[in-house]
């Protein structure tokens, strides 16, 4: 790969990442939008959130890629998280619960 | 027109402890350009040009084993098509805003400012300005620091500390924390649901279909609540 091909691909890519973010921020920075789309685009970030989660803990076959341990993590990083609306603290709980669980397995 | 510095500093302040669970992937990233046999330098300005870890993972890895240029490039935009949602989500807000921050504010979209500024939706629109661009500072400066970082000590961390588990931590924390009614909760199941039924199709569409089949649940939720 010469540098010059990877950084057209790299150019490429942010241009069109850039598009994307901004094409409706300022598409529709003066028309009305109506307000049932408004309420639907609320949903935009549990769903998105879920299915980023879900790609990230299961393979192209449908199975799950990680162990028990990470699931006790992921468990205990979401009650820390509902309980004291702390991202830190909801990690550092998750990633302790991990390291614990795996070296006690 | 005025600027809300105590909004700033509250983009600023809840932003950094995301930002240190980003950390572990901007190693990750270090690691992959190292690996992929790219200019370290060149592999780097994707972090200042793209401004998406996934994103540039993907570009990057698929660079590096040799694939086309148009191939890669297409896998790195499917992946960031998810943006396209959040960019339509934050258009009611955007639409109070002046045009500056309109050209401005979307550089920095990324999975973390966006469910960061759905909190603050109805906050006035100087207050949601700065608190945006408080955030917005902490992963611009922070993403490319350590992903320049990560060139050097990507390779040393050990496997074993797991470090990159840090990412699926804190996208469900963001997704539990906006949880403010039951809607959402079918939406954040359906699109799960989704997205494991389509894990197998190439270039993560899964996500894409995982958040359009989420949207719509919540929809048809809200309607049936009524």
């Amino acid at each position: 790969m010469s540098p010059a091909a990877a950084l057209i691909a790299i150019l490429a890519v942010g241009l069109g990442s850039y598009i994307m973010r901004a094409v409706f921020i300022i598409a529709l920075a003066n028309r009305e939008i109506p307000p049932s789309v408004v309420s639907a685009l609320e949903y935009v970030a549990p769903a998105v959130l879920a299915s980023l989660v879900v790609s990230l803990v299961v393979d192209a076959q449908g199975r799950l890629t990680i162990g028990i341990p990470e699931i006790l993590a992921l468990v205990a990083g979401s009650i820390t998280v509902w309980r004291s609306r702390n991202y830190l603290l909801s990690t550092i709980v998750g990633m302790a619960v991990l390291w614990i669980v795996s070296a006690i397995a | 027109m005025s600027f809300n510095r105590s909004m700033f500093r509250r983009g600023v302040g809840e932003a950094i402890p995301i930002f240190i669970t980003v950390v572990p992937f901007a190693l990750v990233l270090g690691l992959a350009v190292v690996n992929s046999g790219l200019d370290p330098l060149i592999g780097w300005s994707s972090s200042p040009i793209i401004f998406g870890g996934a994103a540039q993972l993907v570009l990057i890895t698929l660079l590096g084993s040799g694939t086309a240029v148009a191939a890669a490039t297409a896998a790195g935009l499917v992946v960031q098509a998810r943006h396209l949602m959040y960019s339509a989500a934050l258009a009611p807000i955007f639409q109070k805003q002046p045009r500056w921050f309109q050209w401005l504010g979307p550089y920095s979209l990324i999975d973390q400012v966006f469910a960061m500024a759905m909190t603050r939706a109805d906050e006035d629109p100087d207050a949601f300005r700065a608190y945006y661009l408080g955030a917005s500072l902490v992963y611009v400066v922070g993403w490319n620091a350590t992903t320049a970082l990560g060139l050097i000590v990507g390779p040393r961390v050990p496997e074993s500390w797991q470090l990159d588990f840090a990412i699926p931590l804190i996208f469900l924390a963001l997704l539990i924390a906006g949880i403010n009614r039951r809607t959402k909760v079918v939406a954040a199941l359906v699109a799960a649901a989704a997205t494991y039924l389509t894990m197998g199709l190439p270039n993560r569409l899964g996500l894409m279909i995982g958040g359009i089949a989420g949207v719509a649940a919540g929809v048809i939720a809200q309607r049936m609540e009524r």
